[in-house]
C-alpha cells in the first residue's frame, strides 16, 4: 500500500516540521482518517478561533486528493454551513506531490484572503463583496460564538 | 454477416487480399514524417495504397472524390448529397488532427508533436495558438513548458523530452515516499521534477481519462508530457502495437476473421439499441470510394453491376471495410492495450463530442466515427424531404440517420420516427390494456376494472358513482329502469367515445405494429438464409469453377432485399401515422405499398431454393426480380416524398396522445 507509506511519511514530517499555526494527525486507529486544526490567522476577522477540520484520504492517495471539511462552523464565503471547502487544488488542480501540511497552509491563506469571485456561498460573497464591515463584525461573531 | 467480410475467401484471382504476411510488410513501414508516434494509425494510412486489392485510403475522401458516385441512373435518392468520411479514433486522430498539426507545424516551425501539445494546451483553437505564436514566441513556449524554462528555443527537440533513470542513493519519491532502491528508475520532464516510474505511471494512466495535457505532477508545473514521453515512460517502443501483437494472436485473429460477423440492427422499439442479429449486407453509401482504387477487375465491375441493379445504394468497397473491421478488432484487442493510444483516444473523443459534425455511430461496440463534411438540415428542415434524409453506414455497414440515430428509416422523417419508437417503448401496452379493459372514473380518472356485480360503480379513490354501461353519473340514473337509457347524455356520449376511438386507435396500431415486426423478423431470418446459401455458393466456386462475379447477384438480391423490406418496414408506420387514408394520394401511396409488399415477396421466395445450382441457374430471375423490387422501393419513397411536399399527406398528430398523456400522467401521479 504505497498510501499507507505515504500517509506514515506525512505524519512524521508534521510532527518533526510543524507547519505554523497548524496541526493534523489521525484521529484514531484508522490512518486514513486524520483530525486537523487550523488558528485563525491573526490578520483576519478569525484570529483567535481554533477551527477543526476532518481530513478522509482515498485509498488512492496521493493521486486522489483528500476530502477535507470543517467541523467548526465558520462564515466564509468560500466555506458552506457542512464545513465543504471550495477550493481548486482540492479538486481538479490537485498535485500528488502536495501533502496536508501544504494543502492546510492553503486553506489557512483561503482564510486570510477569500475569494469571492467564486463562492460556494454567494450570500456572504456578497457581504464581502458590497459590505466588508459587515462580513468583518459577522465573521469575528462566529468565531468567537463557535471557535473560542 | 454478409459477403461483405467474407469476401477474402472468394478466390480473386490475382488479388491476395489481407493476407497477414502483407501486414507485416506494411507494418515494417515507417512514415518518417511521424517520428514514428502513430504507428498504428500510420499502418492504416499505408494500408490502402500499399495493399493492392485495397481500393483507397482507408475512410478517407473528399466530397470531391465521393462526387464522382453521384451519378447514377434514376437516383431518386440523394445519397450523395452529404459528404461524409468514416474513421476510427484512431484514424481520426492520425488523419485529422495530426492533419491538422502538421498544417501548422510547417507554418510555425515546430516538430508535429510540439504543434499537438500546444493545440491541445490551447483546446484545439489553432487562431488562438497562431495568434499567441506571432505575439509572444518566447513567452508562449516557456508559459506551455514546451521548452526549459529561459533556454534557447533551437535546442535538440530530443532534450526537451523526459527521462528515464536510475534512482540515486539519496534520493526519494516525494508521492509514494519510498526512498530509492537501486535498479529502479525515476522519471522526470524537462522541468526536472522527478518521480519514481511506478507513481508517474499511475498519475499519468489515471490524468489521460481526461483528454487534456498531462501535466508533471509537481503543483503548479506547467510542463507537460509530449507523445514522445509516453513511450519512454511506459516502455512501448514507439510502434507498440506492432510489437505487442505476437505472432500466435495473428493466426488467432486470421481465423476469427473468417467467422461471419454478426451486425446487430437498430431496432426501433428497444429505442435506439440494436436487436436481434441479422447479416445486413448493406452498402455503404460509400462516399468512402477514393480514386485511387487500383481498378481490379472486380470492384470495376462490381461497380458497373452496382449501379445498374443496385442504383441507389452506390457500391460500398469490401476492401476499405475489411481494413476498417481489422482495425477494429485490434482497437479492441486487449493485449494491445497501450497507455498512449489510450491516451490519443481520449484526445480524440474530446475533440469528437465538443463537434457537432462528427457523429459516434449509434451501434453497441461500434467505434465508428462518421465526419460529416456538409451542413446537415435540420430535422424540421427535413420533415418533407424524404429523399434527403441524412441516412449514412460506417463500414462495419451499420446504417443509420445523422438527425436521430435511428437505423436507416426510409419513408418516414425522423419526427415520425421518435414518436413511433416512443410508442413502442413506453408502457404503452399496458396502457392499452387498462384502455380496453377498464373504464375510466368520469371524475378522478382512476382506471377501474368491473369483476363482477350491478353496473352501479363508485369508484374506489374519489367515491363517484357512476354507470358502467354508459359512463354517466348515477346520479340521473337513481330513479330510473336499471337498464340505463341514457344514452343521449351528453357527458355518458364523450365518455363512450373516447373509450371507442382509443380502442379503434389499439387496433390499428395493433394492425401496422404485427407488419412492422413481421418485417423485422423476416429481415433477420433473410440475413440466416443468406448466410446459409453463400457458403454453398462457396464451394461451388472452388468445386465447379464458378466465378466470384457470377456469384455476386446472390449478395446484390439480399441487399436489396433487406433494404426494400426494411423501407416496406417502415412504410407501416407512416401508414399508422397517416390522418386520411381515403384520399386519392393516400390510396396511391397503399397501390405502391402493396406493390412493393409483392416485390419484395417475390424475391424473398427465391431464396427458399436451399439448393446452391438451383440457385445459379435462376440467376436471370434474382436479377429481375431484385431489379423490379428496388424500382418499387424508389416509387414508394418518392410518393411520400412528393405526397409531404404537395401536402396530400399530414401527419395525425393526435393519434397517440391519449396513451402517452395517460401514462405520463400515471407515472407523474406517483
Amino acid at each position: 500500500m504505497s498510501s499507507l507509506r505515504r500517509i506514515n511519511k506525512e505524519i512524521k514530517d508534521l510532527g518533526r516540521d510543524p507547519p505554523a499555526s497548524c496541526s493534523a494527525g489521525p484521529s484514531g486507529d484508522d490512518l486514513y482518517l486524520w483530525e486537523a486544526s487550523i488558528m485563525g490567522p491573526p490578520d483576519s476577522p478569525y484570529a483567535g478561533g481554533v477551527f477543526f477540520l476532518t481530513i478522509q484520504f482515498p485509498t488512492d492517495y496521493p493521486f486522489k486528493p483528500p476530502k477535507i471539511s470543517f467541523t467548526t462552523k465558520i462564515y466564509h464565503p468560500n466555506i458552506n454551513s457542512n464545513g465543504n471547502i471550495c477550493l481548486d487544488i482540492l479538486k481538479e488542480e490537485w498535485s500528488p506531490a502536495l501533502t496536508v501540511s501544504k494543502l492546510l497552509l492553503s486553506i489557512c491563506s483561503l482564510l486570510t484572503d477569500p475569494n469571492p469571485d467564486d463562492p460556494l456561498v454567494p450570500e456572504i460573497a456578497n457581504v464581502y463583496k458590497t459590505d466588508r464591515q459587515k462580513y468583518e463584525t459577522t465573521a469575528k461573531e462566529w468565531t468567537k460564538k463557535y471557535a473560542i | 454477416m454478409s459477403g461483405d467480410v467474407t469476401d477474402e475467401e472468394y478466390d480473386f484471382d490475382d488479388e491476395i487480399s489481407f493476407e497477414y504476411e502483407d501486414d507485416d510488410d506494411m507494418f515494417e513501414m515507417e512514415d518518417a514524417e511521424n517520428e514514428n508516434m502513430f504507428s498504428k494509425a500510420s499502418t492504416a494510412d499505408e494500408k490502402s495504397p500499399s495493399n493492392s486489392n485495397s481500393a483507397g485510403v482507408v475512410g478517407m475522401t473528399s466530397s470531391k472524390d465521393s462526387a464522382l458516385f453521384s451519378i447514377s441512373n434514376n437516383d431518386n435518392i440523394k445519397r450523395d448529397l452529404y459528404s461524409y468520411n468514416c474513421f476510427t479514433t484512431l484514424q481520426f486522430f492520425q488523419k485529422v488532427l495530426v492533419g491538422q498539426a502538421k498544417d501548422i507545424s510547417q507554418i510555425l516551425n515546430l516538430s508535429v508533436n510540439q504543434v499537438l501539445y500546444l493545440l491541445l494546451y490551447f483546446n484545439w483553437n489553432s487562431e488562438k495558438l497562431m495568434e499567441k505564436y506571432m505575439d509572444q514566441y518566447d513567452k508562449l513556449l516557456v508559459e506551455t513548458g514546451i521548452t526549459k524554462f529561459n533556454e534557447d528555443k533551437n535546442q535538440n527537440p530530443n532534450d526537451t523530452l523526459g527521462v528515464l533513470r536510475y534512482q540515486k542513493d539519496d534520493w526519494y519519491c516525494p508521492v509514494c515516499c519510498e526512498d530509492a532502491v537501486t535498479g529502479e528508475k525515476q522519471f522526470s520532464l524537462r522541468c526536472g521534477h522527478s518521480f519514481c516510474e511506478k507513481c508517474y505511471q499511475r498519475y499519468v494512466t489515471g490524468e489521460i481519462l481526461k483528454g487534456t495535457l498531462v501535466r508533471c505532477p509537481e503543483y503548479k508545473c506547467p510542463v507537460a508530457l509530449q507523445l514522445e514521453d509516453f513511450d519512454t515512460l511506459f516502455h512501448e517502443n514507439p510502434n507498440v502495437l506492432r510489437d505487442k501483437m505476437p505472432s500466435k494472436q495473428k493466426k488467432s485473429k486470421q481465423k476469427t476473421n473468417k467467422k461471419k460477423r454478426k451486425l446487430r440492427r437498430f431496432h426501433p422499439v428497444s429505442f435506439g439499441v440494436f436487436v436481434g442479429d441479422h447479416t445486413d449486407s448493406e452498402d455503404s453509401n460509400s462516399s468512402d470510394e477514393d480514386e485511387n482504387d487500383n481498378t481490379s477487375n472486380r470492384s470495376e465491375d462490381d461497380r458497373d453491376q452496382g449501379m445498374v441493379e443496385n442504383n441507389f445504394y452506390e457500391e460500398d468497397d469490401e476492401s476499405d471495410r475489411e481494413g476498417f473491421i481489422e482495425l477494429v478488432k485490434e482497437q479492441s484487442n486487449i493485449l494491445n492495450y497501450s497507455v498512449k493510444v489510450d491516451y490519443i483516444k481520449q484526445i480524440a473523443k474530446k475533440y469528437i463530442e465538443a463537434h457537432k459534425n462528427l457523429h459516434w455511430c449509434p451501434a453497441p461496440d461500434c467505434p465508428a466515427l462518421i465526419q460529416v463534411n456538409d451542413y446537415i438540415p435540420s430535422k424540421e428542415e427535413l420533415a418533407t424531404k424524404i429523399t434527403h434524409l441524412p441516412i449514412v453506414s460506417c463500414l462495419q455497414s451499420h446504417t443509420f440517420c445523422l438527425n436521430c440515430n435511428y437505423e436507416n428509416h426510409y419513408p418516414v422523417p425522423c419526427s415520425v420516427v421518435e414518436r413511433w419508437v416512443q410508442k413502442c417503448s413506453n408502457d404503452s401496452e399496458t396502457a392499452n390494456w387498462i384502455n380496453l379493459n377498464t373504464k375510466q372514473c368520469t371524475k378522478c380518472e382512476n382506471p377501474i376494472e368491473k369483476n363482477g356485480g350491478c353496473n352501479h360503480m363508485t369508484c374506489s379513490k374519489c367515491g363517484f358513482e357512476f354507470c358502467w354501461i354508459c359512463s354517466g353519473p348515477w346520479k340521473s340514473h337513481g330513479s330510473q329502469y336499471y337498464s340505463c337509457n341514457r344514452f343521449d347524455d351528453a357527458e355518458s356520449v364523450q365518455a363512450r367515445d373516447k373509450n371507442n376511438n382509443l380502442k379503434k386507435n389499439y387496433k390499428k396500431y395493433l394492425h401496422f405494429f404485427d407488419r412492422f415486426q413481421a418485417h423485422q423478423v423476416s429481415i433477420n431470418k433473410d440475413c440466416k438464409v443468406y448466410e446459409k446459401i453463400s457458403d454453398k455458393i462457396k464451394s461451388l466456386q472452388k468445386s465447379q469453377g464458378i466465378s466470384w462475379m457470377e456469384g455476386q447477384f446472390l449478395k446484390n438480391s439480399i441487399s436489396t432485399l433487406v433494404k426494400a423490406r426494411s423501407t416496406l418496414q417502415w412504410s407501416y408506420v407512416f401508414s399508422y401515422y397517416l390522418k386520411d387514408n381515403k384520399t386519392n394520394s393516400a390510396l396511391i401511396f397503399e397501390e405502391n405499398q402493396t406493390s412493393l409488399s409483392n416485390a419484395v415477396e417475390d424475391l424473398s421466395q427465391l431464396f427458399n431454393i436451399r439448393n446452391a445450382q438451383k440457385i445459379i441457374a435462376q440467376r436471370v430471375q434474382f436479377i429481375q426480380k431484385q431489379r423490379f423490387c428496388v424500382s418499387r422501393q424508389l416509387s414508394l419513397i418518392s410518393c411520400v416524398e412528393e405526397g409531404l411536399s404537395n401536402g396530400s399527406f399530414a401527419f395525425d398528430v393526435n393519434i397517440d396522445d391519449d396513451n402517452i398523456s395517460q401514462v405520463k400522467r400515471k407515472k407523474d401521479k406517483k
